[in-house]
């Protein structure tokens, strides 16, 4: 009796002390606790892909009420491992990051597992499979988001060679990136398959100056040439500076240029007719999904419950000069490609208990130019 | 006329006062002002050690790098060095991870060697020699690294906070103790002062610039070594743009370009904490990485404005 007392008092007394602090037991289930991802980017960059990355994870962070904590990077392996440094120190509870190399994978669990912080990555998947099989046993890898770069590379091999190239001149971004290795395996798969010629391949481009001079070298030393394919560079406006050095040599629309990864001045080179295909996209919808399966992981309701959630997104490509106006105009601007609502009504599942790797996976094959463009037309 | 040359010589004495302390005062202020943006985070529990981690590779080199500029020289093949020598340690961790350190040690070594060489004995100007000797380097390192190369994870071991402390106390003494108190720091400076006036007082002038360089080496490949059990990787961008770290350090810690007798030791460490509070305050702050560059490049205008020894200038002209 006495005990039963006891109890009625205590549940009075918590209840009205719930009720003066203003917050109801609805108010603590309705919202995630706060939480902080770190993200190091090169914020120095006014690249517009790069500042839409940004663009893209904030609205993921946000989406759950999160905050997103910035450093600047140079995207190198001993720049990110200082970088994630900094980030635990500042008491982030997630790390979304892009991988310099598989070999830095281990270092960053390590630190992440001694300070108890969620990482996960973005555009890169991990190629070393005793690394692999590590980072997968971690608790504390979250998982992220990837493309098929070597099937991505292969195609555009292919759809150039369709288009009568039989001679290219490759550039790529450095040796050892993940992303430049299998893009470099696609290409050559794709080019046997289709009988394409690869006459050289130029690593880690970062200047225009550089990438003028690699073009007119290409030009000087094979006459044959009859393609040029950028299957990545972090050189900044690279498609301006190769039609600049091929009309600079009267080659401008002879020589066929693709690239992988769409960029904002694609749509006036396929106007005039001198640029004519590129995949991308992915650098949008990648770091927006990545940024998802982390906050996911952070706030308690990750989308797959044992081990990490890895989802492959896909290329689009990119072959009118309209579909390069929607995509400057929709994927470059100041939104992201999802909303921070509709992140929040479609990809943290702790709003939408629906979602599991299936539904993420629906979801995003149904992204697209003509998507976006739909959801988010005015 | 007596009154104001008296009224005179306390604003000139204020004046040289700041002047020559004007190293330590952008660090109070840099400091100062931090601390009060961030809220009392800068100093925190927890940044202090992130500090010293941007601290550390850039003190350890400026240091060394103290040398040099004494001599009226500049070296810029220190990023290709760094990442020249994490990629052999790298490579000889393959065979056993016990030979990482010595290898990385005798790689920079090597390296500092020929610059050296090439300097003081070929007498190419260092700008030039030290400028080919990195390019060189960085090309070797790409070719031979072909992207990345991993080492076991069990290396992380050195970089506990403890080891890179007891690490840089150990420098620290060594490289105060041969700049201020040894033959080998003074002839740096007399050569830089005048080569000619230093020859003709007994000084070996090709030996002195050589081993300066070589000192320099040898720091790049213990920063190598370290560099490379943090990320337990190395890279062909490992230690890139590291020589401009190390010099905004050294001029930010009011070192002379001129070289000489000006140049003091406690310019690279008061320049390596101002840039390591700089970049942790400007982070925490929240300054984005464009507005961080034109911050790093107006302080340097205006501290090599401030630093750069016009008496001298005036000599050689």
């Amino acid at each position: 009796m006495k005990l039963r007392r006891l109890v009625a008092i205590g549940m009075t007394v918590a209840l009205s002390a719930t009720m003066f602090s203003g917050v109801s037991v609805y108010a603590d289930n309705s919202d995630p606790e706060p939480f902080k991802i770190g993200f190091p980017w090169d914020t120095a960059n006014t690249d517009p892909t790069w500042i839409s990355i940004y663009n893209n994870v904030k609205a993921s962070v946000e989406s759950a009420g999160g905050e997103l904590v910035n450093v600047v990077t140079d995207n190198s392996a001993d720049g990110l491992i200082d970088n994630i440094s900094e980030l635990i120190s500042r008491d982030v509870d997630g790390i979304l990051f892009m991988p310099a190399s598989d070999s830095m994978l281990p270092a960053v669990d390590a630190m992440c597992a001694d300070a108890g912080v969620y990482w996960g990555t973005m555009f890169r998947t991990i190629s070393d499979d005793d690394i692999r099989e590590a980072m997968y046993d971690s608790e504390w890898y979250a998982g992220g988001c990837n493309e098929d770069d070597e099937t991505c590379a292969s195609n555009i091999v292919k759809s150039m060679a369709d288009m009568g190239v039989t001679d290219l001149g490759v550039i790529n971004i450095a040796k050892g990136d993940t992303s430049s290795d299998l893009r470099d395996k696609g290409a050559a798969e794709g080019a046997e398959e289709a009988g394409v010629n690869i006459l050289n391949t130029t690593y880690d481009i970062s200047v225009t100056t550089d990438m003028t001079k690699t073009i007119e070298s290409y030009i000087a030393a094979y006459p044959e040439m009859n393609g040029i394919l950028v299957l990545g560079t972090y050189c900044g406006g690279a498609i301006p500076t190769i039609e600049k050095a091929l009309a600079d040599h009267d080659k401008a629309g002879d020589i066929k240029v693709g690239r992988i990864d769409f960029e904002t001045t694609l749509g006036d080179y396929l106007k005039e007719g001198t640029f004519n295909v590129s995949y991308g996209g992915q650098q949008q919808i990648d770091p927006l999904v990545s940024a998802v399966i982390l906050v996911n992981k952070v706030i308690g309701t990750p989308i797959v419950e044992e081990g990490p959630t890895n989802i492959i997104t896909p290329y689009l490509e990119l072959t009118t000069a309209e579909e390069a106006d929607q995509f400057n105009e929709y994927f470059l601007g100041d939104d992201a490609v999802y909303t921070a609502d509709e992140i929040k009504d479609k990809m943290i599942k702790f709003y939408n208990p629906d979602i599991d790797m299936d539904y993420m996976n629906d979801l995003i094959s149904t992204f697209s130019i003509a998507d976006v463009v739909e959801r988010h037309s005015k | 006329m007596e009154n104001s040359k008296v009224s005179e010589t306390p604003k000139r004495n204020i004046k040289e006062l700041l002047i020559n302390n004007f190293a330590f005062l952008g660090l109070v202020l840099v400091l100062v002002l931090f601390e009060i943006l961030t809220g009392g985070k800068l100093l925190g529990q927890r940044n202090l050690m992130n500090i010293f981690n941007n601290f550390f590779s850039i003190a350890l080199c400026s240091m060394m790098y103290t040398f040099v500029m004494a001599l009226g020289e500049l070296d810029l093949s220190v990023g290709a060095i760094v990442g020249f020598s994490s990629a052999m340690g790298a490579f000889s961790a393959t065979i056993s991870p016990v030979l990482i350190l010595p290898v990385a040690l005798i790689t920079g070594l090597g390296i500092g060697f020929i610059s050296g060489f090439a300097t003081a004995y070929l007498r190419v100007e260092s700008f030039i020699g030290t400028l080919a000797v990195s390019f060189i380097f960085r090309g070797l390192t790409t070719y031979y690294l072909n992207g990345s190369v991993g080492i076991p994870i069990s290396m992380r071991v050195f970089d506990e906070d403890w080891v890179k402390i007891l690490t840089m106390v150990i420098v620290l003494i060594i490289s105060g103790v041969l700049f201020q108190k040894c033959a080998f720091g003074k002839n740096c400076r007399a050569v830089g002062a005048s080569r000619e006036a230093a020859r003709q007082s007994g000084v070996n002038v090709e030996r002195t610039r050589m081993i300066s360089f070589m000192l320099v080496g040898l720091i790049c490949g213990l920063i190598g070594f370290f560099t490379l059990v943090r990320a337990c990787t190395a890279s062909s961008k490992t230690g890139n743009a590291f020589e401009f770290d190390v010099l905004l350090a050294v001029l930010f810690g009011g070192m002379p370009l001129s070289g000489g007798w000006n140049v003091k030791f406690r310019a690279a460490i008061i320049g390596s904490v101002a840039m390591a509070l700089l970049k942790s305050g400007m982070s925490l702050v929240g300054i984005d990485g464009l507005t961080q560059q034109v911050v790093q490049g107006i302080i340097l205008i205006i501290v090599v404005a401030i630093s750069f020894d016009r008496r001298s200038a005036a000599v050689i002209k």
